[in-house]
């Protein structure tokens, strides 16, 4: 049954209500048009709910207040989300030029929200949150059309406003992930029961998933599985049914087929990175579990516990009330197995990534799912007791959710509240830049950066940034250099080339270097060194210091004779090696003399990881370097499992790799005594619960390098 | 012909979902922790403004700069009672006012150990110039003001500038 067929249904239910009423004359009746309003009203309940839901949370006191108050700049999160928008202004689309995580039809519907604001800096900070609240409203409430078809708009108007308000259903991936679950239940359900093959439904799944890829990796990753996963249920489910079974396999070929033209049809439509845009995607999600792996909270794996087991659980009672009749998706046979494969696999974000904010966008779909299940019945119940799951639905909700705090009436109220005379000055202690407040500390380096950028170079020219405050020349409107987006995202060869065939390509002639310690951090505590050793090196063998625009904030120029004038020399100082891991203990690596004059440490090795990292994610490992004056440093290092690759460490303090950018390379060494190394071990640690423990690591080779710079010319 | 039993299997049909989506609605003017909010960090340490004190600080930052370079101080700071705040935190060296911040930065584990939701914003950091400063020993003091306009001396270590 379609969608339209059975509004249709409900349509002709109420005509003949109304008839019903008009041949009763000594009863109340509204007049026509007002009863077919309320009847339409009333079929359309979810419909309205969620437009009252896309008003309330779009807090027009907040998006028209100008210019606007920000407490704090993050510069890591501001800098890639503002960046997406400058980018657009400058047709520069992620997944062709440049690659990231999110992909251009993410980009181009957060740039159309903040340029519909004005497009500044204070723009993006006032409005960001509009696209995935909408999107979030809006993808909910076409999965609660699809799966609950045939109940009651009163169900799924409870189903929107409970996913929405106390679940917090506001995230675009993850929303938009399970939409596409279950349009791919409901391709596959009409195929099963039509048994007829509409080439149409299958161009319109195909373009689902296209742009799942086109919004993020992820989201395309996840939203292929939901297809496969909806197939496969369906297949099962069918298989003594030979002409079902022909039906859904020439659906799955028809939609793979359409789903194959589109991503070509993509590759061409990007004349920079062709079918390299489908290569980074995956390589991207792929690096992206043991690159950027995260902890996961004690707190935080008990909640993902009980509400994953919770969810399971009700799917799982659920499948005792499959109907092979209901004309409702979340009572077919299908509907379970399906359901309870997907909500496991999109869990996976939550253990790679394991902060709070991670887990709980990654069990959305489960809750979402499960509390389909609990919707009840399509038909009417004999007594209360058939709606028990409705009501422990209820239950659930209010014992461990309340209302989001953008949604309470009283905010909402308060949201409604529009400035008659927006005040165009800064509050005392806040500072005016590009239409936004900020605090002196935030605002004195992006003016002092963003004011250089502007006036040393034109709108059209590029600007490498390391490690990842894009943010100082999105604000100058220049473009940031280089093959993706953010360096903490560099894992991999692949990955790495593009970003420096990138710094090729685009030749930016400035760079702003931000010095570890002082004015920025590591990314899950990895020294920026360490993590994308490659472009440092980059930047330090082709550009010099100009200038310190702020303390740790530099701006580096292209020395074109730099690179030919440069050099990286390795010594050998310690034995290849190879031995098996225990946890927390250090594992030593034979080294010899440390040379005095050299600048860095690099390890060459692999380490052994069970086939099953690929499902949990790898262990911590520490580099312990003891130096001659006793002093001791642990350096968080990334490494791809079974894999060999080679690690870098700087041993003393990673501010003052500043220095190494200096045109005298006596300045390089200056400054604090470095005491030479003494002994360095590998010490591995699980992160939590859900991280794998190697079994070997073999060192292949141990190299002191020095750099060098001849300055005879 | 809508039918009497028609009218009651509809309401049947309706009724449930119905009070319960208003009981929903009703549940949003009840202000209680959302399921988005992160639950909160375990409490290892408990801690308290000491009495006779206005304010408890804490650097956490080591204190050893190059000369001629900068130091970044940084830490935690929070007032005796919720009623005031931290305003300005000034940093002195041997004396002499080296820097100053006002801006303060989320710290949810000092909240927890204080048992304080106010403490919240308690993080603070600070970028000092160790300017001409000769190498060695040197003495760096905290200076805490308060919203009341409240000063008290916080904090004093021991700093050593390096050549």
């Amino acid at each position: 049954m379609t969608l339209e067929t059975d509004l249709n249904k409900t349509a002709s239910s109420a005509n003949l209500r109304g008839a019903s009423l008009q041949s009763n004359p000594g009863r109340f009746a509204l007049p026509a048009f007002l009863r077919r309003a309320s009847s339409a009203a009333g079929r359309q309940a979810d419909l309205l709910l969620a437009l009252v839901l896309m008003v309330a949370i779009t807090n027009l006191g907040l998006v028209l207040r100008s210019p606007t108050l920000a407490t704090r700049v993050n510069f890591i999160d501001h800098s890639w989300a503002f960046d997406f928008v400058v980018k657009a202004q400058q047709h520069i689309w992620l997944g062709d030029k440049v690659t990231f995580t999110y992909g251009p039809l993410f980009q181009l519907a957060s740039t159309a929200v903040v340029t519909a604001f004005g497009g500044s800096f204070g723009a993006y900070l006032r409005s960001w949150q509009l696209l995935p609240f909408w999107a979030g409203i809006v993808f909910t409430f076409l999965t609660g059309r699809l799966l609950l078809q045939g109940h009651s708009a009163w169900k799924r108007c409870f189903y929107l406003l409970a996913l929405v308000c106390f679940w917090g259903a506001l995230e675009v991936r993850f929303c938009f992930d399970f939409l596409a679950f279950a349009v791919a239940l409901r391709y596959f359900d009409q195929l099963s029961q039509s048994k007829v093959l509409h080439l149409k439904s299958a161009v319109l799944v195909a373009l689902l998933l296209l742009a799942g890829f086109l919004i993020s990796a992820d989201t395309g990753i996840y939203s292929l599985a939901a297809f496969a996963i909806a197939g496969a249920a369906h297949v099962v489910v069918f298989r003594n049914d030979r002409s079902a079974l022909r039906v859904l396999l020439r659906g799955a070929a028809a939609s793979v087929a359409a789903f194959l033209v589109l991503a070509i049809l993509t590759a061409v439509l990007m004349p920079h990175a062709r079918f390299s845009f489908w290569t980074n995607s995956l390589e991207v999600v792929s690096q992206y579990r043991w690159s950027l792996a995260y902890s996961m909270e004690k707190s935080v794996k008990w909640r993902l516990i009980s509400a994953s087991a919770v969810s399971i659980l009700v799917l799982l009672i659920g499948y005792r009330w499959r109907d092979s009749l209901s004309s409702s998706l979340v009572r077919r046979p299908a509907f379970f197995p399906a359901a309870i494969a997907f909500s496991l696999l999109t869990m996976q974000s939550a253990i790679v990534r394991s902060d709070w904010g991670h887990v709980f966008i990654a069990l959305l779909p489960a809750i979402a799912l499960a509390g389909a299940v609990l919707m009840g019945n399509t038909r009417a119940e004999r007594d209360w007791r058939g709606e028990i799951p409705l009501m422990a639905a209820f239950v659930l909700t209010a014992a461990f959710s309340g209302p989001l705090a953008w949604l309470q009436p009283m905010n909402v109220l308060a949201g409604l509240r529009i400035p008659d005379h927006p005040s165009q000055a800064c509050p005392s202690g806040s500072f005016y830049i590009d239409d936004a407040c900020l605090a002196r500390h935030d605002y004195e380096r992006l003016r002092a950066v963003s004011e250089y950028l502007r006036a040393h170079s034109t709108s059209t020219e590029t600007v490498a940034i390391f490690p990842f405050e894009n943010i100082y020349a999105a604000v100058a409107r220049r473009p940031v250099a280089g093959g993706v987006l953010q360096t903490y995202q560099i894992a991999g060869e692949r990955l790495t080339r593009r970003h420096l065939d990138g710094l090729e390509r685009d030749r930016p002639q400035l760079a702003i270097y931000s010095a570890d310690g002082l004015a920025t951090v590591g990314v899950d505590g990895v020294p920026n060194f360490t993590r994308t050793p490659e472009v440092w090196l980059y930047l330090q063998s082709r550009f010099k210091k100009q200038e310190e625009l702020a303390p740790g904030i530099a701006v580096l120029t292209r020395d074109e004779t730099r690179l030919k004038r440069w050099r990286s020399e390795a010594v050998s100082i310690g034995k290849s090696s190879d031995s098996a891991i225990r946890l927390k203990q250090q594992v030593p690596v034979s080294l010899g003399h440390w040379c005095d004059d050299c600048d860095a440490l690099r390890l060459r090795l692999r380490v052994s990881y069970p086939f099953w990292w690929r499902v949990t994610k790898p262990s911590v490992l520490n580099v312990v370097i003891r130096l001659a004056d006793e002093s001791e440093k642990a350096i968080r290092a990334v490494v791809p499992p079974n894999q060999t690759a080679d690690i870098w460490i700087y041993p003393w303090e990673e501010a003052q790799l500043l220095k190494y950018f200096d045109e005298n390379p006596a300045v390089w060494r200056s400054g604090r005594p470095r005491a030479p190394v003494s002994a360095v071990s590998l010490r591995f640690e699980r992160v939590d619960w859900l991280s794998t423990t190697p079994t070997r690591v073999r060192i292949e080779s141990v190299d002191a390098v020095r750099w060098k710079l001849d300055t005879s010319n | 012909m809508d039918t009497g039993q028609d009218r009651t299997t509809r309401f049947r049909k309706q009724a449930v979902p119905a009070v319960l989506f208003f009981a929903l609605v009703g549940l949003m003017f009840i202000d209680r922790p959302n399921w988005a909010v992160s639950p909160p960090a375990r409490v290892w340490t408990r801690l308290e403004v000491p009495k006779d004190h206005n304010f408890a600080v804490s650097i956490e930052s080591p204190l050893s700069a190059q000369r001629g370079g900068y130091l970044l101080v940084s830490g935690w700071a929070v007032a005796a009672t919720p009623v005031v705040r931290v305003a300005t935190i000034e940093v002195y060296v041997d004396g002499v006012l080296a820097g100053t911040t006002a801006d303060f930065l989320a710290r949810p584990d000092i909240a927890a150990n204080f048992g304080r939701a106010d403490a919240e914003m308690s993080g603070w950091q600070c970028v000092v110039a160790m300017g001409a400063r000769s190498a060695g020993q040197h003495e760096l003091l905290l200076n805490v003001i308060g919203s009341d306009g409240k000063r008290e001396l916080a904090v004093t270590r021991s700093l050593t500038i390096v050549e």
